[in-house]
């Protein structure tokens, strides 16, 4: 009787283990469907184990790219480059600060006082790991909530918007890129000060949504955030217009924006770690 | 116990070189999946029980590392292990050619079990040209670097016995 169980089991092993396995995995997902930001205990776990493998194997790659780069192709051009690119990036901030600044007064007359640059004390971080699926666009950083990195802060560059913290544990934590298609920003246009929604979309473009048809929206269009929400200053680059869907229906537009942030060369990043709201009238 | 020990720590690096060297590859190029590699690999020459185990942790592992629905993957990764082992009781698979078809076909099916549970979830319309521009690009370098990869193990006698069982 015990044997012919037995051999019932040897016969329908697999499929028994298809439904207990593949079970478990749905209610993996069921369980955690409506709360994507929580991190299990066994999930940090894993992450702070990771995260000194990943830093080290991080930090090799850069030095030995870094060392091949450095001295045998060029050695002070790249060195005189990166100085540069940072000169630009950071000229390039300000001069948006500024125009931002410009069209704010200008708007608003004299009613608005802006009292700092952008609001918030910032922490640099270094990008250890990025998403190793094709589907979804996360980084690695290597601070976590030691540091005072916690869950929903925004992570910005020189060049704008990054994106905001996912989940953090206490040496790392991770970010949620403005082009994964379940982020979603609250935006307006710099120039014409129509109002939409930027979602990413799934690859290294995002998209704007909601932006009433009768807003005059162009080509080239820088696109920034609005501050509404609170996670993101009001300001930030997020990108420019680089196409407009515009039916001749309907009460609002899309338009595709290509990311100020090259997200493919991203190395170093800024958490705001503390915000404080802009005082608009 | 120390053959499955070494195999999660095949996965453990796989993963960290996928987030680390390979995220580093320039965006265009597409990325070979090391984990998926892994996982046929499992259903091709481990033990039922073992490999579904390993190719769980596998996907459980990637979940973490992704951004989205937590499971996505540890329910991708698991199917595909199934289906290795279906492909496996049914056709020669030791052959190089067919290593690399099998792979390549399975990595387009975890494109679609992922679609498929996206669509069941919210609106997949943004990602709908994602499949055809990074998953078949992505499917094809996997499945041209899998038997190498394969091999590689095979080779470093991971599994010294590294006979398919039946």
């Amino acid at each position: 009787m015990v044997e012919k169980e037995l051999s019932i089991f040897k016969r329908y092993r697999i499929p028994f283990f298809a439904v207990i396995f593949l079970t478990t995995a749905l209610l993996s997902i069921s369980s955690r469907i409506n709360n994507v930001e929580r991190l299990a205990f066994i999930d940090w776990l894993f992450l702070e184990i990771t995260f000194p493998f990943q830093k080290a194997v991080t930090y090799s790659t850069e030095a030995l790219s870094d060392l091949f780069d450095s001295y045998v192709l060029l050695v002070n051009l790249k060195r005189e480059n990166v100085t540069l690119k940072r000169t630009v990036a950071k000229l390039r901030e300000e001069n948006n600060f500024l125009r931002e600044k410009a069209i704010a007064s200008e708007r608003l007359r004299n009613l608005l006082r802006f009292s700092k640059k952008i609001p918030g004390t910032m922490l640099p971080v270094q990008i250890i790991g990025i998403d190793p699926s094709s589907w979804f666009r996360t980084i690695v950083i290597d601070k976590g909530t030691k540091h005072g990195v916690n869950r929903g802060m925004a992570v910005v560059s020189p060049e704008g918007i990054v994106g905001h913290v996912l989940q953090a544990s206490p040496h790392c934590a991770k970010v949620l890129l403005i082009t994964d298609f379940n982020s979603s920003i609250d935006a307006i246009i710099q120039r014409g000060r129509a109002r939409g929604l930027v979602e990413g979309n799934g690859e290294n473009l995002c998209r704007l949504k909601f932006a009433p048809r009768m807003h005059d929206i162009q080509l080239g269009d820088r696109v920034v955030t609005s501050g509404l929400g609170g996670r993101y200053p009001k300001g930030l680059v997020i990108g420019k217009i680089s196409k407009i869907k515009k039916k001749s229906y309907g009460l609002f537009q899309q338009a595709e924006i290509i990311p100020s942030v090259n997200f493919a060369k991203l190395e170093e990043v800024f958490v705001i770690t503390e915000t404080h709201p802009m005082d608009i009238p | 116990m120390k053959k499955n020990l070494s195999l999660m720590g095949l996965i453990f690096l796989s993963l960290v070189v996928q987030t680390t060297v390979l995220a580093e590859l320039p965006h265009q190029l597409a990325k070979p999946d090391l984990l998926l590699i892994l996982i046929v690999y499992f259903g091709l020459y481990s033990s039922p029980l073992a490999g579904a185990m390993l190719a769980f942790l596998s996907g459980y592992m990637m979940d973490i590392f992704s951004g989205s629905i937590f499971g996505i993957h540890t329910f991708s990764k698991t199917a595909i292990f199934f289906l290795t082992i279906i492909i496996k009781d049914r056709f020669y698979v030791e052959s190089h050619l067919f290593q690399a078809g099998t792979i390549f076909s399975l990595s387009i099916i975890e494109g679609f079990i992922i679609i498929s549970i996206l669509g069941l979830v919210g609106p997949i319309e943004n990602l709908l040209p994602s499949f055809f521009m990074f998953i078949i690009p992505k499917s094809l370098i996997t499945g041209l670097v899998g038997p190498f990869f394969i091999a590689l193990i095979r080779y470093v006698s991971l599994l010294p016995q590294g006979e398919p069982i039946k």
